[in-house]
């Protein structure tokens, strides 16, 4: 096993929330220490980044120009933050490792002022760890709404009142015009309507898939590491898990690239066993969550083109669950807020292709996804 | 834990409460317990995820298996093991016993 981080693999969620508010210390992230890769004979060479693959001679090249052969190789590159070319200076964090969080947790001072460019789940989560920190927090997203890839207005409407309500100021559907990067001292964000001086800059505008290991040694690379049900690539020596694939969803089996702890944790158990010569199908209903605020928001499934739900509860409460309809009002997906038990329910409901319970029909009002609803 | 004089018999609910398939969370000195009817055998938990901060009876319960609402992780209820990811850490549990329809729990008596 060959990573390019100089940790022993870590789990990365709490990075963006509990690690920041200093809940959890780095050493509980680790998943398992050196011992058991030992135990498991499991070989982790650390801070090496693999360079080439030689398909041919099924061969794989580190960087201090090491070879070593394979029966099978699993791709499992993840991926990283998206870079903004005037969002280079060395005082703008991007945050992807424990190296990074470590950093800008080092900076969460009460009383600081934290700049967060990018209003989708790890700007929106560092903004409530900043929060609850005791920092001043702005947030700047050039969409015209906060969470707006993949969710209905109805949502983001009901998460930037959450945070409009923590004390989070979101300004969106504009770009900071100038930022004035200091080598010490306030960085000046300049906005159309004023100015934001802040003692850190986060930038969170979304992830690039590392692919291009892949899309050298000529698999098959379109926005994701491209593999089949079993999470082959075309070639049957080489397997890819992770965020970094473009893998068949649900019935239609749509190619899609998922960043979610989800396929983390799931594609390398299918993998490991296809690729010992088991006849595993990974076949999960996409979910993520998010905590915000200590408040929960999990997403189930296709909710991202549906024009109707049923909503449970009310949106400007602390619990609702939206069921998403397809346009023969079938259920594909939901989206829940502190109501974790009806993801379960519904995860049960898309498994088999079932129906929902007349109760829940009837303990729901139905909403179109474009009318924010009170 | 030994069911000695280092614990306590303390009843939380009466048997017919809590029907096959069903759970409660009650709160007894302090501690959140979750307890849970299994096809008529009573069994007894923490009702805090030993992952993250979430009720578990506020999770989705199918036979003897307890679903955590805010991450998925799943126990089952009976011995406490872990049964899902992202949890890492068994619940503790509770020796039961029913007595005069009541269903009582061991707690600790220190």
């Amino acid at each position: 096993m060959f990573g390019d981080e100089s940790h022993l693999p870590y789990d990365r969620p709490p990075l963006t929330k509990d690690f920041l508010l200093g809940k959890v210390e780095q050493a509980q992230l680790t998943f398992s220490d050196v011992q058991t890769y030992d135990t498991l004979n499991i070989h982790y060479h650390h801070a090496t980044r693999i360079v080439a693959i030689d398909r041919h001679q099924r061969s794989i090249t580190t960087d201090r120009n090491e070879v070593y052969e394979y029966d099978k190789l699993l791709l499992a590159t993840g991926s990283r933050p998206r870079r903004l070319p005037e969002m280079e200076d060395a005082r703008a964090i991007y945050l992807r490792t424990v190296d990074d969080a470590a950093r800008l947790r080092s900076v969460l001072e009460p009383g600081r002022s934290i700049g967060i460019i990018g209003a989708g789940f790890v700007g929106l989560e560092v903004a409530a760890a900043a929060r609850d920190r005791g920092c001043a927090v702005c947030v700047i997203e050039a969409a015209p709404s906060v969470l707006s890839r993949g969710l209905p207005p109805l949502v983001s409407n009901a998460i930037q009142r959450l945070h409009l309500s923590r004390g989070v100021e979101i300004v969106c559907g504009q770009t900071a015009k100038a930022i004035e990067w200091t080598r010490r001292g306030p960085i000046n964000i300049e906005l159309s309507h004023r100015s934001f001086s802040a003692d850190a800059v986060v930038v969170g505008v979304g992830v690039i898939p590392n692919t291009e290991l892949a899309a050298a040694a000529g698999l098959e690379v379109d926005n994701g590491i491209v593999v089949d049900c079993h999470l082959q690539t075309a070639d049957p020596s080489i397997f890819a898990a992770g965020e970094v694939t473009k893998h068949p969803v649900g019935k239609g089996g749509a190619l899609l690239r998922l960043e979610s702890w989800n396929v983390a944790h799931k594609q390398p158990l299918v993998a490991a066993a296809c690729m010992t010569g088991h006849d595993l199908v990974y076949d999960e209903i996409p979910w993520l969550w998010s905590d915000q605020f200590g408040q929960n928001l999990q997403i189930l499934g296709d909710v991202a083109d549906s024009q109707d739900f049923l909503l449970r509860g009310h949106l400007d409460s602390e619990q609702w669950t939206l069921i998403a309809l397809n346009s023969a009002t079938e259920p594909t997906g939901a989206i829940a807020f502190n109501s974790g038990r009806d993801i379960s329910m519904m995860r049960r409901i898309l498994k088999s292709g079932g129906n929902l319970p007349l109760d829940v029909i009837s303990s729901s009002r139905p909403v179109s996804a474009m009318v924010p609803v009170c | 834990m030994p069911e000695d004089d280092n614990c306590k018999w303390v009843s939380v609910l009466s048997a017919e409460e809590l029907p096959v398939g069903q759970m409660a969370g009650v709160e007894i000195d302090g501690r959140r317990i979750a307890i849970f009817n299994v096809k008529g055998a009573f069994y007894a938990t923490d009702n805090i995820c030993t992952h993250a901060f979430a009720v578990l009876s506020d999770g989705w319960f199918e036979e003897n298996v307890i679903e955590c609402p805010l991450h998925g992780g799943k126990f089952d209820v009976c011995s406490g093991r872990v049964l899902g990811e992202p949890v890492e850490r068994d619940l503790q549990t509770y020796p039961t016993r029913l007595a005069g329809g009541e269903v009582q729990i061991a707690l600790p008596s220190a």
